[in-house]
């Protein structure tokens, strides 16, 4: 089912008791569900579990409430086929649920499963709003231009949740200067003052970087920024290994042609060149071990994997 | 086939008898004459890549034919997936069929397959089982022992044999002249005629270290320490002997374990 449909149903008030979302954009999920609970007035009930309810909805009580139920992830659901005859959905009229509304929040969907082929048609991808929507709901929200907008929207990625996180960040440092604010003033100061954040494009290189112009705070910052955008360690290591050799191999060089002399390219040298008169070439050398104990460290698994760069650098900066 | 007199004997008794198992793993350096032995042994075999689309292959055409070798030759990149699917033919092997594996390095088979099979180690192969070889292959007398010192098995060898031994080891002479002089830029240079990616041109960097090893070791039995003194030279055997075994760790970056040695040995001799 697409998002669109979803909002037919609303507004023609003929929502379904059961519905499975997925996908990244969490804050627009919830949006929905806040409407569908409106319209059918309901009170928004987030359960850990099918299993706390379920005995409640079997029972044929009249003066029970009617809630709009939110659980994420839950096993029952997924596994036990009995339950989903009595869910109900688009294909059957009677449902456990009766008045009662249950929406399923999946964080992975695996769409070879039996559970995705059965309910294929409850299932709700929210995916990343196109850019027009969202410089809409931005502008909604601060008056910023679409150029500010669409700068924003490439800071965050596209996320709806971090773009309101954002904009929450503008409002009320605008809030703080007091009346006739200037939006887009603020969020450019913001934007270059770290307040907003930009993930770098090259966390591994910029980390390289921040190691070899010995910046500790910054290149521990980056390394995690490089863990959380699925660098692997032995990957981190190889690349600041040969950025450390390279810079050896110049520091080093007595020749006045070192492209030549040493076989780096005019680049390669020109990157190490800018980076020298941070490390004497004995501390470069030890660099270039310690990053080779730790590589083969965790090849032999006498280092784990998550302290190994974490040694390099505490051991070196 | 030169050597492993001990296990073509246990081999061929087994046959004798007909109580050699179905399933063979035989274990051994490259070069170590795995796959002659097997031609010797048993004949024509039906080769398998060591892949999982041609294990199952396997399977079917091992239910179809009968007395047959089934030989799936430098199985140590196998993937889990193809190990997995070779547990129950190489477990029940029916119509008379033999399996056959070989590998470097017995760590690299689940321990599944190893427990399904019976591991025949391939022994380095002693100097004068070498030395025996390159009489038979007429190298010349200095190279014999150059080869018989810097190899272990008859695939170095013949490795060996393609670089030019006399163009080889002038080479290794001539880096164990310069290292220490030259400056740090050009001392990395050295890893440009060592292949660390599969490049056959290049020197292998195992036989490179063992080369140096050699040229150090006979400069001390030889008494002649212009260069380097007798402590540095035994320390210079030590330090590449050490760098030599860490060639056996899956997985090692080679081109790193060399700038390792490199920066050890000129630290050593500087």
């Amino acid at each position: 089912m697409d998002i669109s449909t979803l909002k037919h149903q609303i507004q023609a008030n003929a929502i379904n008791p059961f519905y499975i979302f997925t996908g990244n954009e969490f804050e627009v999920q919830w949006i929905y569900i806040k409407q569908m609970a409106k319209q059918k007035g309901q009170e928004v009930k987030y359960i850990d579990n099918f299993a706390s309810i379920y005995a409640k909805l079997k029972s044929k009580s009249l003066l029970s409430k009617d809630y709009c139920y939110v659980l994420r992830d839950d096993k029952d659901i997924v596994t036990t086929e009995k339950l989903w005859a009595e869910l109900g959905g688009v294909d059957l009229p009677f449902s456990i649920l009766k008045n009662n509304t249950l929406i399923l929040l999946v964080t992975d969907l695996d769409k070879r499963t039996k559970f995705y082929k059965h309910f294929k048609e409850d299932i709700v991808v929210f995916e990343p709003l196109p850019e027009q929507m969202l410089i809409k709901y931005i502008q909604k929200e601060v008056d910023l231009s679409v150029k500010n907008c669409q700068k924003l929207i490439e800071v965050c990625e596209g996320n709806y949740d971090r773009i309101l996180l954002e904009i929450d960040k503008v409002k009320r440092y605008v809030g703080y200067l007091g009346p006739a604010p200037m939006f887009d003033g603020v969020f450019a100061k913001l934007l270059k003052d770290g307040t907003i954040h930009q993930p770098p494009k090259d966390a591994i290189f910029d980390f390289v970087d921040a190691v070899l112009r010995r910046d500790e705070q910054r290149a521990f910052m980056l390394l995690q920024e490089s863990y959380a955008s699925g660098e692997a360690t032995l990957v981190l290591l190889q690349v600041l290994y040969n950025n450390v050799k390279q810079m050896l191999q110049v520091q080093s060089c007595t020749s006045s042609d070192i492209p030549k002399s040493t076989g780096l390219t005019a680049w390669q040298v020109k990157c190490a060149k800018e980076r020298i008169g941070k490390w004497k070439v004995g501390e470069l050398v030890h660099l270039l071990k310690d990053i080779r104990n730790a590589e083969v460290g965790i090849k032999t698994g006498e280092m784990e994997d998550e302290v190994a760069v974490n040694y390099v650098l505490v051991k070196n900066l | 086939m030169i050597g492993q007199k001990e296990l073509i004997q246990t081999i061929k008794a087994q046959l004798k008898e007909g109580t050699l198992p179905s399933f063979i793993i035989f274990v051994g350096a490259r070069g170590c004459g795995k796959k002659l032995l097997v031609s010797e042994l048993f004949g024509e075999c039906v080769n398998i890549e060591p892949k999982v689309d041609a294990v199952r292959d396997m399977i079917t055409m091992a239910i179809k034919m009968a007395n047959r070798t089934f030989l799936i030759a430098d199985a140590d990149g196998m993937s889990l997936a193809a190990q997995n699917a070779m547990l129950k033919v190489v477990e029940e092997c029916k119509n008379n069929n033999r399996f056959i594996l070989t590998i470097e390095d017995v760590n690299n088979v689940l321990p599944t397959i190893q427990s399904r099979g019976t591991v025949f180690m391939f022994k380095p192969y002693a100097r004068p089982e070498l030395l025996e070889y390159l009489s038979m292959a007429k190298w010349q007398e200095d190279d014999k022992y150059i080869g018989a010192d810097v190899c272990e098995n008859v695939g170095e060898l013949q490795t060996l044999a393609t670089y030019g031994v006399t163009k080889f080891y002038d080479y290794v002479v001539k880096v164990y002249e310069n290292i220490a002089s030259v400056s740090g830029a050009n001392a990395f240079k050295i890893g440009d005629a060592i292949d660390f990616k599969g490049d056959a041109e290049k020197y292998d960097l195992k036989l490179f270290l063992r080369g140096f090893r050699r040229v150090c070791l006979e400069k001390v039995v030889l008494q002649e320490y212009e260069l380097y003194d007798k402590e540095q030279l035994i320390n210079a055997v030590v330090i590449t002997t050490k760098y030599i075994s860490q060639l056996r760790v899956k997985g090692i970056n080679k081109q790193s374990l060399f700038d390792a040695w490199l920066l050890d040995i000129r630290k050593e001799w500087m």
